[in-house]
C-alpha cells in the first residue's frame, strides 16, 4: 500500500474515535471550567496528558478540593493500564524506525490500542505511520473537542448532557468486541470482568484493571495449554 | 499539576513500546500479552456496567447494565464504534424514561 492511501485509510479509522472523543472532550471543558483551572490550563491539560479519564478524575479531584500530589498519584495509576498497552502494541513495531517510538507511545490512549491492536495485524508495511496517522488525528480530536468544551462553558450555558455518563462504558463494549478473535477471547474476557469487580473492593485506586488483566491474560494461556 | 500528571501519563506509554520493539521477547510473554487486549478492556468494562454506588447490582435498577445489553448486541453486530457509542447514549435515555 502506498503511503498516501496508508494516510488516509488511517485518518479513516480515526474517525469514530474522534466522535466518541467529541462529547467526552465537551463535557470535560464544561466540567473543568467549575474548577479553579484557568481556561488556558482545562486545553494545555488535553495537549500535554491527553487522557480522557484521568482528566476527568483529576477535575473531579479538584471540585472535591484535592492537592495536587494525590491527583498525580491517581492519574498514574489510572494511566498504568498503558504499560500493558504499550507492551502489547510492540509486538507490531518490530520495523518501526526507533525515532518515531516515542511519539507513539505518546498517542497511545484506550481507543487507539485497540484500534491499532485490530488493524495492525492486517498490515504489512508502515505500521508505524498507520498508528501515528490515527492516533494524532484522535489526539487532535480530543484537544478541539476540549476546546470547544470550555469555549461553550464559557460563553453559553454551563449544561451537562444526561447520557454522557454513559459514552466511556459504550466505548469500551465495542472495543472489547473488536478485541475478541475466537472462543478463548471470550472466556479470558469473562474472567477478567470478574476478578476485576472481586479486585475493585479489594485493592483501592483502580488496581483492580491490571491486576485482572494480568491474572486473566496468564489463565487463558494456561487454559490454552490445557485444550 | 499538569507537569506531572503529563509525566506519568506518557512514561507508562512510551517506555515498554519504546524497549519492547527493539528486543526479542520470550514466546511465553508474546502468547500472554495476546490476551491483553481482550482483558483490559472487559477489566475497564466489567466495573462501569455492574457496579452502582458503591455495590453490584444485578437488578433492573442498574440502568447501565440494562442499556448495555442492547449495546453489546449494537457492538455485535454492526462493528461501528460510532454507532454503537450513539446509540448506547440513545439506549440508556429510552431505559432512563422508562424506568
Amino acid at each position: 500500500m502506498s503511503y498516501k492511501s496508508s494516510i488516509k485509510s488511517a485518518f479513516k479509522s480515526a474517525l469514530p474515535i474522534i466522535m466518541g472523543y467529541i462529547p467526552i472532550g465537551i463535557s470535560y471543558g464544561i466540567l473543568a471550567l467549575s474548577t479553579d483551572l484557568s481556561p488556558y490550563l482545562i486545553v494545555g491539560m488535553s495537549i500535554f496528558v491527553f487522557a480522557g479519564s484521568s482528566q476527568l478524575i483529576a477535575v473531579n479531584m479538584l471540585t472535591a478540593q484535592a492537592t495536587v500530589i494525590p491527583i498525580i498519584m491517581t492519574t498514574f495509576l489510572v494511566n498504568l493500564r498503558h504499560i500493558l498497552m504499550s507492551a502489547t502494541l510492540s509486538l507490531h513495531f518490530k520495523k518501526t524506525p526507533s525515532r518515531l517510538l516515542p511519539l507513539i507511545g505518546f498517542l497511545i490512549t484506550d481507543e487507539s490500542f485497540a484500534v491499532g491492536n485490530t488493524l495492525l495485524q492486517d498490515k504489512k508495511e508502515n505500521r508505524g505511520l498507520y498508528f501515528l496517522v490515527m492516533g494524532f488525528s484522535a489526539y487532535m480530536g480530543w484537544v478541539l473537542s476540549s476546546l470547544i468544551g470550555v469555549l461553550i462553558g464559557r460563553y453559553f450555558i454551563n449544561f451537562k448532557i444526561p447520557v454522557i455518563d454513559f459514552v466511556l462504558p459504550a466505548m469500551f463494549i465495542i472495543l472489547l468486541i473488536m478485541q475478541i478473535r475466537d472462543k478463548m477471547d471470550i472466556a479470558v474476557s469473562i474472567i477478567a470482568a470478574v476478578l476485576s469487580i472481586i479486585f475493585f473492593f479489594i485493592c483501592p485506586g483502580n488496581w483492580n484493571i491490571i491486576i485482572a488483566t494480568v491474572l486473566a491474560a496468564v489463565i487463558g494461556v494456561i487454559l490454552e495449554d490445557a485444550i | 499539576m499538569v507537569i506531572g500528571m503529563a509525566l506519568v501519563t506518557y512514561i507508562p506509554r512510551m517506555l515498554p513500546v519504546t524497549l519492547l520493539s527493539r528486543i526479542k521477547i520470550p514466546d511465553l510473554l508474546i502468547r500472554i500479552l495476546k490476551f491483553v487486549g481482550p482483558a483490559i478492556l472487559a477489566s475497564l468494562l466489567a466495573p462501569a456496567i455492574f457496579i452502582s454506588d458503591g455495590a453490584v447490582d444485578i437488578s433492573f435498577n442498574n440502568i447501565y447494565l440494562i442499556a448495555a445489553v442492547p449495546t453489546f448486541l449494537t457492538a455485535y453486530l454492526t462493528k461501528s464504534i460510532f454507532t454503537t457509542v450513539f446509540l448506547g447514549m440513545f439506549y440508556l435515555y429510552i431505559f432512563t424514561t422508562i424506568i
